[in-house]
């Protein structure tokens, strides 16, 4: 293979390491624990074959998928839309595509990624005027955003208006359309705020700014994560020994949304920094072969994806850190679950074939 | 154009400026990872002892368990109270909002009320309250005690249904006696945080769900009796599945109580009293221990170990049931007050033993013509002596005895001597103390100076007097011991970790000649015998001392004055052991003397029990 990049290899494969032994251990108490780690080696190796597949993807091709990838991501949303239209599966919230009760992907997941690539063809076209792009990315990224919130799910809408955001600055647009976009947020969200926010969310904003006010409700999940956190002080309560995660005083997600708690107790500040450092690790990897890849185009996917794993990362810690409010964010290649996982190795395989179609050095 | 030269400036920016975007974007990575960082740091670092106590807090629990109370017997160690295993059935919020919650629980909040109501007969109201109440106490509630069987095996069947709610090991209180004694048992019942503050004070372990003395020994001895709780240490998970427990300090019972009370001798003079509304107390007169106190109406104190309804509450209230008239009850003594007239006259030389005083029937004071009348008006006693006033109750005796009195000075014996309006100190709470009103009482609350006929009145127990039935029983016995008999009390001995002793010396009173104390007491046989107001006390196999008294009270309903009638004595008369009073609240029998029968069956009744070996 043309071009390896090993650093950026070894980052992921660490990465997913510490995945594992945090799910093992965030698991180790519940039944399912098996069957639980079973699947999420499942996904880790179709994860490998997605990756696979996209870094041998002929050169240039990769823009020829992407409105394929991104509309089929949006039928995908389309068919929750019709769950819920139909109240298929008697939910409350309408976030996976299942049968009978099984629940088998969430397109809100895909839909990132699709969005990235979606928005680096739209603002490398140089056949579009600025305003042009800016008008059709702010469309096709509103379009996903909407389907989300009806889901409803307020945390990955607000990450693909980020994605949007980010997308917007690193392009040709920069900064300046990203403040025309906030401006236009700001108008927007006001007539829109009765249709598409709920009240138990505005409740969770509220619960986030005052945890000691709902001590059992949502203010009880945020406080058992600092409880888990702190007290696993420098070096952790040891794998397996914390008492928070053991005992089941977190959250029910405590190996997805939960799991950077679960890291916190048992290893400590030596452990969340070394998460911290791997993750930081990746990022600088990637903008790494950012600087080195060919195209526009491929540039500025890449550093959409620095984009989102820098988002997904940061707001999953500060979720578990009560820096921000809880969402239902994983954290990148760590958390179970596997649509976040394969949409996370799709972005790898995107960056790695940005990697291997680099630039050729020229002396 | 137009699009040519946007791509232009677009080639332009986006190689090279794209590269600072980068720098931006790593500016970000870093500044947002110091943050969090920091805020780790925080956490981890700077608050963790915090945040390692809450964690313990977590799930290490501090479950306490109940002690048994100390049980009370009586002075021959008959059971009279005793904690018996049973179990409770207790609400948890926690574990409540928990299993009802729309995300983790599975259990239906309204059929979970509906099958708890079904099960404890407790009604769906109460059944929200106590949540709620175990809400706001953050703690777990009692929602019903001593569970029977067939509760505790539905709910043990239904349990998984009813996640929140739990059965507990703990005890009931049993009084195999029944309504025996009661008055002077009270009861226990859980505790209430405003009316049972003091107890509280003197023992902060104790909350709600723990039964305190509310009523009589219970009461008064609830320090003794209660016990101390045990502590473990338990290791929970969220769900409250206990993984590991470490006992850390054991249960200790409460300490037992021993009575002065013989329980034959009770529930024999309950049977004496109990169509009326009436107290009897026997005592023994050295030592001052209550062997009997009986008072009617009484109740089953084991009626609060379920849960009181309203109506039998209001039923028993209504009948005053809870009454303890021998402590409590106040009423003018009529002539059994003169015995204490006469020690004063006698002490202070106001009367020689043998000088007469004349009995005309009636008496005439400052223009009052005609009222101050001798009960045997409108006959006479002529001229009679103390003995013979107190062996025919006359009353014009000791209109003239009085007369001649100081009588701020004799209201001052009255108190320190006789104990009137002052507790006797018997180891019951809520004694009542009666009254005995002075001339500026008088004045300032009647507005009328103190007259000569006020006085009188003093004389034969009426006036501005009401004493309680066990400050009497105190006079008589003191007039037996001459002097001598300790406090009143219940308390014999105590068993168990608590130590207790008291002495039972009374307060410091005027001495009175014991010359005068034994004319006393041969004037009071002479009252037994025929020819006395109680003849029917007399040719028993123990010479009997005793005073009958009538005194006047209240109107009734319809209008008809009533009487209080009394009878107090001693026995035997020639070398007292034993004093008792009897006392009818506004009875329809005619004077004290026909108390005599009653009063004649419990001393002889003491006396005949007392030759088994027991003492």
């Amino acid at each position: 293979m043309n071009n390896p990049h090993y650093p950026f290899l070894l980052t992921i494969i660490s990465l997913l390491l510490f995945g594992i032994i945090s799910i093992y251990s965030a698991s180790f108490s519940m039944q399912a624990s098996q069957v639980l780690m079973m699947k999420h080696f499942i996904f880790i190796g179709l994860g490998f074959i997605l990756f696979t597949l996209i870094i041998f993807l002929p050169r240039d091709s990769f823009q020829d998928i992407t409105s394929a990838f991104y509309w089929v991501s949006i039928s995908l949303l389309l068919v929750l839309l019709v769950y819920r239209i139909l109240h298929i599966g008697n939910e409350s919230v309408y976030r996976w595509i299942q049968i009978g009760s099984t629940k088998l992907f969430q397109p809100s997941e895909f839909i990132k990624i699709a969005l990235i690539l979606m928005l680096a063809k739209v603002y490398t076209n140089p056949k579009k005027s600025n305003w042009r792009a800016f008008f059709e990315g702010s469309m096709y990224s509103v379009l996903p955003f909407f389907l989300v919130m009806l889901q409803p799910d307020l945390g990955s809408a607000s990450i693909i208006l980020l994605i949007f955001l980010s997308m917007t600055f690193i392009s040709r647009l920069g900064f300046g359309y990203v403040l025309l976009s906030n401006g236009l947020m700001v108008l927007a969200f006001f007539p829109a705020r009765k249709y598409l926010i709920h009240d138990y969310q505005i409740q969770r904003i509220l619960t986030f700014l005052n945890p000691e006010a709902d001590p059992t409700g949502e203010g009880w999940s945020i406080m058992q994560a600092l409880i888990a956190i702190g007290s696993g002080g420098i070096h952790g309560k040891g794998f397996l020994q914390g008492t928070q995660s053991k005992m089941r005083f977190l959250p029910d997600t405590q190996y997805s949304d939960f799991i950077f708690s679960v890291i916190g107790e048992e290893f400590g500040l030596l452990g969340s920094l070394l998460l911290i450092v791997l993750f930081i690790a990746l990022l600088m990897c990637t903008l790494d072969i950012f600087l080195h890849s060919e195209s526009n185009y491929l540039k500025i996917v890449v550093l959409g994806v620095a984009c989102y794993w820098l988002i997904q990362f940061f707001t999953n810690i500060a979720m578990n850190i009560s820096l921000m409010p809880v969402t239902g964010i994983p954290l990148p290649f760590i958390s179970y679950g596997g649509s976040a996982l394969l949409t996370n190795f799709i972005a790898a395989g995107i960056v790695y074939y940005a990697q291997i179609h680099r630039k050729k050095i020229e002396f | 154009m137009r699009k040519r030269s946007g791509y232009r400036e677009w080639q332009a920016t986006n190689t090279d400026v794209s590269v600072i975007k980068a720098v931006v974007i790593l500016i970000l990575v870093f500044l947002l990872s110091s943050l969090l960082v920091y805020r780790l740091f925080v956490l981890q670092v700077r608050k963790k002892d915090y945040y390692v106590s809450l964690s313990e807090r977590n799930y290490v629990r501090t479950v306490y368990l109940d002690a048994p109370r100390g049980n009370i017997y009586d002075r021959n160690g008959i059971v009279l109270a005793e904690d018996i295993p049973s179990f409770h059935v207790l609400v948890s919020y926690q574990k409540w909002l928990q299993a009802i919650s729309i995300e983790n629980g599975n259990q239906s909040e309204k059929e979970a009320i509906t099958l708890i109501s079904r099960i404890f007969s407790v009604s769906e109201e109460v059944i929200k309250k106590t949540i709620q109440d175990s809400k706001t106490n953050q703690s777990d509630v009692i929602l019903k005690e001593n569970l029977n069987e067939t509760e505790y095996a539905l709910f043990n069947e239904n349990a998984a249904k009813l996640s929140g709610f739990y059965v507990k090991r703990g005890f009931k209180r049993f009084y195999p006696q029944g309504k025996t004694l009661s008055h002077v048992l009270g009861y226990t019942r859980l505790l209430e945080k405003e009316k049972d503050q003091e107890i509280v004070n003197q023992n902060p372990s104790l909350n709600f769900n723990d039964r305190v003395g509310k009523q009589g020994i219970e009461r008064y001895y609830e320090n003794l009796l209660q016990g101390e709780k045990g502590t473990i240490l338990q290791k929970i998970d969220a769900l409250g599945t206990i993984l590991d427990e470490v006992e850390k300090k054991p249960i200790q019972k409460g300490n037992d109580i021993y009575l002065t009370i013989d329980i034959t001798l009770q529930k024999k003079v309950e049977s004496l009293i109990q169509n009326h509304v009436s107290t009897l107390m026997i005592m023994d007169c050295k030592t001052g221990e209550i062997l009997a106190c009986a008072n009617n109406p009484g109740f089953d104190p084991n009626i609060f170990s379920e849960p009181l309804s309203d109506k039998i509450w209001n039923e028993l209230s209504a009948k005053r049931a809870f009454f303890n008239i021998a402590i409590q009850g106040e009423y003018p003594p009529g002539s059994i007050f003169k015995p204490l007239v006469s020690l004063f006259g006698l002490e202070k030389g106001y009367i020689k033993m043998t000088e007469p005083l004349h009995c005309g029937g009636k008496i005439d004071v400052e223009g009052l013509a005609g009222k101050y009348r001798c009960w045997v008006y409108p006959s006479q006693h002529g001229w009679i002596t103390m003995k013979e006033a107190l062996k025919y109750s006359c009353d014009i005796y000791f209109f003239e005895l009085i007369r001649k009195f100081d009588i701020l000075e004799f209201l001052d014996f009255a108190k320190r001597n006789g104990g009137i309006s002052q507790l006797t100190g018997v180891d019951l709470p809520y004694e009542n103390v009666g009254e005995l009103r002075n001339p500026d009482w008088k004045k300032k609350h009647v507005g009328y100076e103190w007259f000569e006929g006020d006085s009188m009145n003093l004389g034969i127990g009426q006036g501005y007097l009401t004493v309680t039935p066990i400050q009497m029983l105190n006079i008589y016995a003191n007039i037996a011991s001459r002097g001598k008999t300790p406090i009143p009390h219940f308390f014999l001995s105590t068993k168990g970790g608590k130590a207790y002793a008291k002495d039972w010396k009374p307060a410091e009173k005027p001495a009175i000649k014991a010359q005068y104390y034994d004319f006393i007491h041969d004037s009071l046989h002479e009252v037994t015998q025929s020819g006395g107001t109680a003849p029917l006390l007399s040719n028993t196999f123990i010479p009997i001392a005793a005073k009958t008294g009538t005194a006047e009270d209240d109107l009734d309903e319809t209008g008809k004055p009533t009487q209080d009638l009394w009878l107090a004595g001693f026995a035997p008369s020639d070398k007292p052991e034993i004093a008792a009073v009897v006392m009818y609240e506004k009875s329809k029998l005619e004077f004290g003397g026909d108390l005599s029968p009653v009063l004649k069956e419990a001393i002889l009744f003491y006396f005949q029990n007392k030759k088994l070996p027991q003492e």
